[in-house]
Order: C-alpha cells, then structure tokens, then sequence
C-alpha cells in the first residue's frame, strides 16, 4: 500500500479514494481536482481525516443546529437508513459472511467533497466514503453505497493491487453492472442520463463508458489505455456476479436474492 | 414443504421448492425477455429452471431419492459454471488483516507511509 499512497497523495484530493464514483455526473467529470483546496492536495491523506471540520461550533447551541439540519448528520442518517435498502442488505451481508462485517462508525465516512465526487472506497482504510455535500436524497445514498459496497466486496474477497489499472477497471465494471446504474430506468429516464439511448446490449455499452470514465476520474493515465484496459478484462468481470445470481434487474431482485442465502465464505 | 429434509435447506445444498418456482417465472415472465435482450441482446434460456422445479415438484410429492440426487447434481453443476470463469485478480483465503483494525491505528499507518515517501 505503500507505492499507492505515494500515488494517491501526488495526484490529487480525489486521488486518495481508490474510487471515486463519478457516476451520476454528466459533465465535466474529469475535472476532479479541488479548486479551493489545491495548495493541500499534496498530502491527502493527513486530510482525510474521520473528525470532519463541519462548520458548526462545538458548543450546544451549534450541536443543536448540527442536528436540525447539517449535512453531516443528514448523511449519516441516510447512511444508517441505507441499510433498508436490498441491495445493501444483500451486499452486507454477503460481506459479513465472508468475515468483513461492515459497521455504521468505522466503515462508512460523510466527508465533504469537490463538487463532482460522490463517493469513493479508500482502501488504505477500508473505509466508504460519501459525500455528504452532494447527495441529497436517499435514493443517490443507496445507489452510491450499493457501488462502494461493491468495491469493499472485492476487496475483501481478492488481493486487489489498486495501482494495476487492470484491477480497478475490473471492480468499476462489476460496480456498474450490479449496481443498477446502467439499468433501462435509469439510462433512459434517470435524472443524469447521458442522451445515449439504445436497447440491444445498451447495458454493456453503458458499463464499459462508466468504467472507462470511473477509471480516467482516478488515475492519470491516457483514455486510449484505460479503454484497452477495460476491453482486455470485460467479459471475465462482466460475467462476474457475485454476490448477486444474476445481474438484478430491480430491488424485488436483489431481495429474492438476499433470501435466498447464498453462501459466500472464502 | 418436506419437513424431515429441513438440515438439507440450511447447509443451502438444496432450496425450497417455492424459490424453484420464483426462479422459473421470474425467468419467464416479460420483463425478463426484455432485460435479456437489454443485457445480452437474447432471449432467456429457462429450460433448466423449468427441469428444476419440476424435479423438485416430485422430490417434494413424492420424497424419491433419485429426485433429490438429480436435484443437488443441478445445483453444484450450477455453482460450478458460476465459480468457473477465472479472475483476473488473486482470491483471497482470509479477509484483509487491516480490515476491522481501529481507525486511528490504521489512519496512522497510512500517514506514516506517505511521510516515508514523501
């Protein structure tokens, strides 16, 4: 983990979540560095830190607001209430099974964020991280927790070596197809949907275009070897359920699927 | 629902007869037909499920061996073509050792390292 944090920190602010899910943003997705902050993005990691400075004063005046109404404490209590979410139960559960139980305070972070980052997974440590300054509604926390969650099953099952751009592209196709961020709702009438229409094979189109932007929104590398990269392991990670059966094709899925105890030990 | 054979649903080896059957109409139902031509660009192939639930509907009336050996030969065929593509990562045999370290121990460890670099 070493090299990558050498990686990470000499990117960017973005570049220390191994993934960062730009997912539901259309434009501009490239654009990853924090313009207020740049001077601090040389080192990240004594940045990121789980003791957010939200601006509210310590006193109880300032905690009593916080509650009412900071993003902070929305985000966390979205974050818990994710946990109704059948993609989320499945995915924790498949993950407590094979022995990485993930806990509301030690594995998930609310962090602000540059303004087009919504999540990311930091594998240094093992930690989710959501945006808390940009998703503003339950159903963007359950779709960014189900495609971190993705991420933290992979790296708990596999050695992933985040520096191989093979590796990551790998885990973003698996996140975008089990996720359900490439389902016919959502590419057509989503809130973000990239004018992109099809039907026949639309959703391996739609994985292999969100992979390739995930990746490029991480690693500084050129678009030309991330989309070889990607072609190199798509059909191996394509087909590539696990933990779901099958690619869901809506909740009542991943519920079915969720009741179905599969086994998931390593 | 066989009561007697309840250890054989625990260990997952073998499912109840209802979820044979959510399985095959699930596979056959519209929004299926449609999502597999949104994903692979064909139509689903149900003939296996339709094979299993008839297998268990007999295991289950009739509590015939045969049935059951027929029915746990599909399941582990199945877990096989599922396990059977290979990965492009190394599997793990234990999960990762920093995973349920405390935060500030781990938070430490990867500052450290930066320093070293940096």
């Amino acid at each position: 983990m070493a090299a990558s944090s050498k990686r990470h920190a000499a990117t960017s602010q973005s570049g220390n979540y191994a993934d960062a899910d730009a997912g539901s943003v259309p434009f501009g997705e490239g654009d990853f560095i924090l313009k207020n902050d740049s001077d601090k993005s040389t080192d990240s990691f004594t940045n990121r830190n789980i003791n957010v400075d939200v601006q509210v004063d310590k006193s109880n005046y300032g905690k009593l607001l916080g509650h009412l109404g900071s993003n902070h404490y929305r985000c966390l209590g979205m974050a818990a209430y994710s946990r109704n979410n059948p993609y989320v139960k499945l995915l924790l559960q498949a993950m407590s099974q094979s022995g990485c139980e993930a806990f509301q305070d030690r594995h998930f972070a609310c962090e602000q964020c540059s303004e087009v980052v919504n999540g990311g997974f930091d594998p240094s440590t093992s930690q989710i991280v959501l945006c808390q300054n940009n998703i503003k509604t339950q159903s963007a926390m359950d779709r960014v927790i189900t495609h971190e969650l993705i991420h933290a099953f992979d790296h708990c099952r596999a050695k992933i070596n985040w520096n191989d751009i093979r590796h990551l592209a790998c885990t973003e196709i698996r996140a975008a197809n089990l996720s359900g961020d490439c389902s016919f709702g959502m590419e057509h009438f989503g809130r973000f949907h990239r004018m992109q229409f099809g039907f026949v094979k639309h959703q391996q189109t739609c994985v292999k275009d969100r992979a390739i932007r995930s990746v490029l929104a991480v690693r500084d590398t050129s678009e030309k070897l991330v989309k070889q990269a990607v072609d190199e392991v798509f059909d191996t990670c394509f087909n590539d359920l696990e933990p779901f059966h099958k690619i869901p094709r809506s909740k009542s899925d991943a519920k079915a699927a969720w009741r179905e105890r599969y086994r998931y030990e390593l | 629902m066989n009561e007697a054979e309840g250890s054989v649903y625990e260990t997952g080896d073998i499912r109840p007869c209802s979820i044979y059957q959510r399985r095959y109409t699930d596979c056959k139902s519209i929004a299926n037909f449609l999502h597999s031509f949104y994903v692979y660009g064909k139509k689903p192939n149900c003939e296996q499920f339709k094979l299993d639930y008839n297998i268990c509907k007999i295991w289950d009336n009739t509590g015939s061996k045969e049935a059951k050996d027929t029915l746990l030969e599909n399941e582990r065929r199945r877990n096989e073509e599922n396990n059977k593509h290979k990965h492009v990562w190394e599997m793990r045999t234990s999960p990762p050792s920093d995973w349920h370290k405390p935060l500030k121990e781990v938070e430490q460890a990867a500052k450290n390292n930066s320093e070293e670099i940096l």
